[in-house]
């Protein structure tokens, strides 16, 4: 029953999530701007009723099953399927499979390798994955290509999801940062459980470190470990923002950033203009919004799966 | 002092007060614009300039020298980073202390306030409360985005500290102070501060870097704390940042990360310099008090 009642918390936590980005997106705008010489004078007032009518007609139209028109009006399913479904979902889904792959394999290595001179430059060089800035990372890696471009490298087109490798680059670029503070944080459970008994016990009983690691250690520290699947979604998607913003990559996280007031700027990134306020696209902010609120819901549900099947299985 | 890390972080932290709080001193505030310079050749060059002996860092695109805007814009950043999160501490602090029993409705709304929260990157919350019409425009558009950026991330705190106060206060010889009838103030400074001070101040390292990275990501996607608004000859209302941290340095940058690269360059070296500072005392802090409990 707590279970049934837990997964249910999960969901209306959502919902009031998604319903909370939907009011703020409602709120009504229209700033009126009285320019003078070099002074511009701003005069803003919520209407309640337009308020109203704005959620009015929001609720009729999705009752008949409308989302709704963007900017250039065009069904928002075009940019959903264009901008979230065809673009960034596969760069979400393979950057989390991928950060969680190499989480796993950066904690074990920094576990196993500690105390040598390796290591200890491998636990570094993840340390400082995860403490430095992620655009840090994004402007080195670009300024290096550019740099072996005019070396002669061969060149290759690495701004925008036109074609396959620009997908397997936002990936593993994307996957970088939260697989480091996954590493970080599985190494130290691994090195809290060798200290057990027995662990002690199986190796002096001559099993190979190999199965000691895989077997006993791993098998236990699991339950712990997948209690961050979440937090793992929600960097990749704050990440993707950043590195759909920084390459050039049309995808669903800079569309929705340019729907909430950015459309004039462009995807050079030039300087923003007032003008915003007719380029507030509620129905992209609200559904763009609500996809990436339904994967990190998904991976919600996985984590609280996943963790209930593993602490069944230890108890 | 003979460990290397914590040699390292007492450097890297005086040099980042020193430059944040000391060299503004022998700048001036008015930042100059160059509109080109004339070369030996009779060439008018036009900014941007690269590094050189006049400009250690370069200039922007409108000709100011970067070197001192880091300068100027240094107390801002740290001082909006520090604000944010003494705020957030103190608040979170005064919940977890109230809900330190972990039972009831105020617990129960905190832990849900943490989930809901978390449910979604705080940089897409931020973004769209930013470009709400009502802080958009309002005077006091700054406190409310600093009071945001503070509320939003209350409930992980009040959480974290909730969970830990609980722990101790279970112990026996917690109990048994209370029941040979110790005062408060007694308990607060031999057990409260004792045990869960070290996590405080090792998670406000963490949260200082972690607030610096939201204001350098919100600076990237141009996003500005505070800004006005202003026309030239009749033509269209355009938006200017007001209040200049290392963040808004970045502001409508990355088109020059190709050919200019040391516009971003700058400021994200001085946020990246500033984060490692941040993060190198965390670690410091974490190694000196695992040393004391050992």
């Amino acid at each position: 029953m707590g279970k049934i009642t837990n997964q249910f918390a999960i969901v209306i936590t959502y919902l009031v999530l998604f319903i909370t980005i939907t009011l703020l997106a409602l709120l009504p705008r229209g700033v009126v701007f009285i320019s003078h010489d070099y002074h511009v004078e701003r005069n803003f007032s919520i209407v309640w009723s337009q308020y109203a009518g704005n959620i009015k007609s929001f609720l009729f139209h999705l009752f008949r099953g409308d989302l709704g028109l963007n900017i250039y009006d065009q069904p928002v399913m075009n940019d959903i399927s264009l901008y979230f479904l065809e673009r960034s979902l596969p760069v979400i889904i393979g950057a989390f499979s991928l950060s969680l792959l190499l989480g796993v394999i950066l904690g074990t290595c920094i576990f196993a390798l500690k105390g040598k001179k390796i290591g200890k430059v491998s636990s570094s060089f993840v340390w400082s994955l995860q403490a430095l800035p992620d655009f840090f990372f994004y402007i080195l890696i670009q300024m290096l290509l550019f740099q072996l471009f005019r070396w002669g490298f061969p060149s290759f087109s690495f701004y925008g999801y036109d074609d396959i490798h620009n997908y397997l680059i936002a990936m593993f670029i994307v996957s970088l940062f939260p697989s480091a503070f996954l590493a970080l944080i599985i190494a130290p459970l691994l090195g809290e459980e060798e200290n057990k008994r027995y662990i002690v016990t199986a190796k002096s009983k001559g099993i190979t470190p190999f199965i000691v690691l895989w077997k006993h250690q791993w098998m236990n520290i699991m339950n712990r470990m997948v209690r961050h699947i979440h937090t793992v979604m929600v960097m990749v998607i704050g990440n993707l923002l950043i590195f759909e913003y920084m390459f050039y990559m049309r995808g669903a996280a800079m569309r929705l950033y340019q729907a909430m007031g950015f459309h004039g700027a462009s995807i050079r990134g030039g300087y923003r203009s007032i003008s915003s306020d007719g380029a507030f696209e509620v129905p992209v902010i609200i559904w763009l919004f609500a996809c990436f609120l339904l994967v990190s819901f998904f991976a919600h549900i996985i984590q609280s799966i996943l963790s209930s099947y593993l602490d069944r299985r230890l108890n | 002092m003979k460990q290397p890390l914590y040699l390292i972080s007492t450097f890297c932290s005086s040099l980042l007060l020193l430059f944040c709080f000391l060299l503004p001193f022998f700048y001036s505030n008015e930042i100059q614009e160059i509109i080109f310079i004339n070369t030996e050749e009779g060439e008018r060059l036009f900014p941007p300039y690269g590094p050189s002996p006049q400009h250690w860092l370069g200039t922007d695109i409108i000709g100011r020298d970067l070197f001192h805007q880091l300068v100027i814009y240094g107390k801002n950043t740290l001082i909006v980073v520090f604000t944010i999160v003494v705020l957030r501490f103190s608040i979170a602090l005064c919940i977890g202390f109230v809900v330190k029993n972990k039972k009831g409705v105020l617990y129960w709304l905190m832990e849900k306030a943490h989930h809901y929260l978390s449910a979604l990157p705080i940089l897409f919350l931020v973004i769209l409360f930013m470009n709400l019409a009502i802080v958009e425009v309002s005077p006091w558009r700054m406190i409310f985005i600093i009071a945001f950026i503070v509320l939003i991330e209350v409930g992980r705190l009040s959480y974290i500290f909730s969970n830990e106060i609980h722990s101790y206060y279970q112990q026996p010889y917690y109990e048994a102070s209370k029941m040979i009838g110790s005062t408060f103030w007694l308990r607060l400074r031999k057990y409260d501060i004792r045990n869960i001070g070290p996590s405080i101040v090792i998670l406000f390292m963490l949260e200082l870097s972690k607030v610096m990275l939201l204001l350098g990501q919100l600076g990237f996607l141009s996003m500005f704390i505070s800004q006005e608004y202003f026309t030239m000859e009749a033509g269209p209302v355009e938006v200017q940042n007001r209040f200049g941290t290392w963040g808004s340095m970045l502001a409508d940058t990355r088109d020059h990360i190709r050919d200019e690269f040391w516009i971003p360059l700058a400021p994200i070296g001085a946020i990246t310099f500033a984060m490692f500072t941040f993060q190198l005392c965390a670690e410091s802090l974490k190694k000196y008090f695992s040393n004391l409990k050992s």
